[in-house]
Order: structure tokens, then sequence, then C-alpha cells
């Protein structure tokens, strides 16, 4: 098995954020901690949701890879969206709770929000510069996004979990 | 859509709130409109941390800040998706270019 470590792509951003002896770190390192914070996150999605649906036990097996890969970026950042929303869209509202995802939910959609806008800027984007604050606190907000996932009420989780493997149809 | 002084005005209480009681002092904030990879306007907001101070940033503080902005200007019926970024007094002093 070799599913990647939420924890391990956490521990890899911190190496390279702090990964100049002198000086300053490079951007191509402060780059690339943003974006192993991103996909520490989103691999932890990923797993989350074919536990729930294939089992901690089955991740060996083929249906395990199955669920995992079929989590896409751009659906991942639409439920979160929704779940940030005071009102979701109209297809996304028969499977929410009367009051929304709650608050640790929340705080984690709006982490994944902003860590893929961060993610897809600091691998493609030429212009902006990164600092090292700006690369530690989005180390952090995958790490806390994390915990508070962890935190959140069991059907709240199972909810979001849920929406991530069967989207509501929508217009886009 | 907020005139940019009001969202700076509500991005800076927001983020005080969170960072300040734990001594992380916000130097100064800057907003701006831009447009995301999906061709989405989001805003930048950057809190400068004040000299000395970025040390005080707690753990959750980065998601409690992020979480705090949106909110308060979503109730303020700004829609716009605000990016937090940070950076501090320190940096923005460095001079010359960072190697890539």
């Amino acid at each position: 098995m070799a599913i990647l470590n939420a924890d391990h792509l956490f521990e890899q951003a911190d190496k390279l954020a702090s990964s100049s002896a002198v000086g300053r770190p490079r951007q191509v390192d402060l780059r690339r901690a943003i974006s192993a914070a991103y996909y520490g996150l989103f691999h932890f999605c990923l797993a989350a949701v074919a536990d729930e649906f294939v089992g901690v036990t089955r991740r060996t097996s083929r249906r395990y890879e199955l669920v995992y890969r079929s989590i896409d970026h751009r659906t991942f950042r639409d439920v979160c969206e929704e779940a940030v929303k005071p009102t979701p869209k109209a297809a996304f509202q028969p499977y929410f709770p009367a009051n929304g995802l709650g608050g640790d939910i929340q705080a984690f959609s709006f982490a994944g929000i902003e860590l893929q806008r961060l993610r897809h800027s600091a691998d493609y984007a030429p212009l902006p510069r990164f600092g090292t604050a700006d690369s530690k606190e989005a180390i952090k907000l995958a790490r806390d996004a994390v915990r508070r996932f962890d935190a959140a009420p069991e059907e709240n989780r199972k909810t979001f979990l849920t929406l991530l493997l069967c989207p509501p149809k929508t217009n886009r | 859509m907020l005139e940019l002084a009001k969202i700076n005005e509500i991005a800076t209480k927001a983020a005080a709130s969170i960072l300040e009681p734990h001594g992380a002092l916000i130097h100064e904030v800057k907003v701006e409109p831009t447009v995301d990879h999906d061709g989405r306007e989001v805003l930048n907001v950057t809190l400068v941390i004040a000299r000395g101070t970025y040390d005080k940033v707690a753990d959750g503080d980065s998601l409690d800040t992020l979480v705090a902005v949106n909110q308060r200007l979503r109730a303020a019926n700004e829609d716009r998706f605000a990016s937090v970024r940070w950076t501090t007094e320190e940096e923005l002093e460095e001079v010359g270019d960072s190697e890539c």
C-alpha cells in the first residue's frame, strides 16, 4: 500500500519552507511547500472517502483505488464552496442538514478552497512572489483543516464525504 | 460588491480579533481584487504582521483568520472569496530577489 500520507506531505512542506540554512528559501521551495500542503489536504480527503465507502482494511484493493481516484480537484472545490455558503445551491440542499454542515466542516472547506487556489498559483503563475510566512501559514492552514475535519460531528463528516463521492448534478 | 476601503476595514478587524489576543500585531492590511485560475473574481487580502510579532501567530490562527475574514465579508454581502496571504514587516524590507 502506498497511499500518500497527509502528515508526510505536511512534513515535506515544512522542510521545503525552511530549506535554506543561509538566506531565504528559494521561490521553487516555497512554491513546492504550498503545493505539498494542498496535496496533503487533498489526499487526506481522498483517503477519508475511500475509507468510508470501501473500508480501511481494504486499502490494498482495486475497489479502494477506484473510489480513491474518483474525486477530482474540481469536485473537491465545488463541494467545499457549497459547504461554506449560508444557503447552498438547490441541488445540494436536500442533502445538507437543516443547520448546515457545522463550523468544523465549514472551516475545513474554507481551507480547501484557499489551498487549491494557492496551489494553482504556486504551481503555474510566474508573477507572484511567495514569502516564508505565506508558505508556513499555508502548511499550518492544511494541518488545522485536518484537525477541524476530524473534530466535526460524525454525521457532518459523512455527509461531506458522500457529497464528494456523489456530487448532486448541477448546471455548471 | 463592497468598496475596497470597507473590505479592508472588515478584514482588518476580523484578523485582529483572532491574532491580537495572542500578541501577533497587524502592521497593515492590503486588499487587491483579482481573478483566479478559473476566471472567478476573488480578493487578495495580505496581512503584514508587525515586526517581531510573527512568532506569536498561534496554531489554529491561520484557519480561524481565513474563516473570520470570509464570514464577516459575507455577512456584509460581499460574495467574493477572500484569500488571506501572510507576510511580515521584516520580509517586506528584505532587499533583492530570492533565488528562483
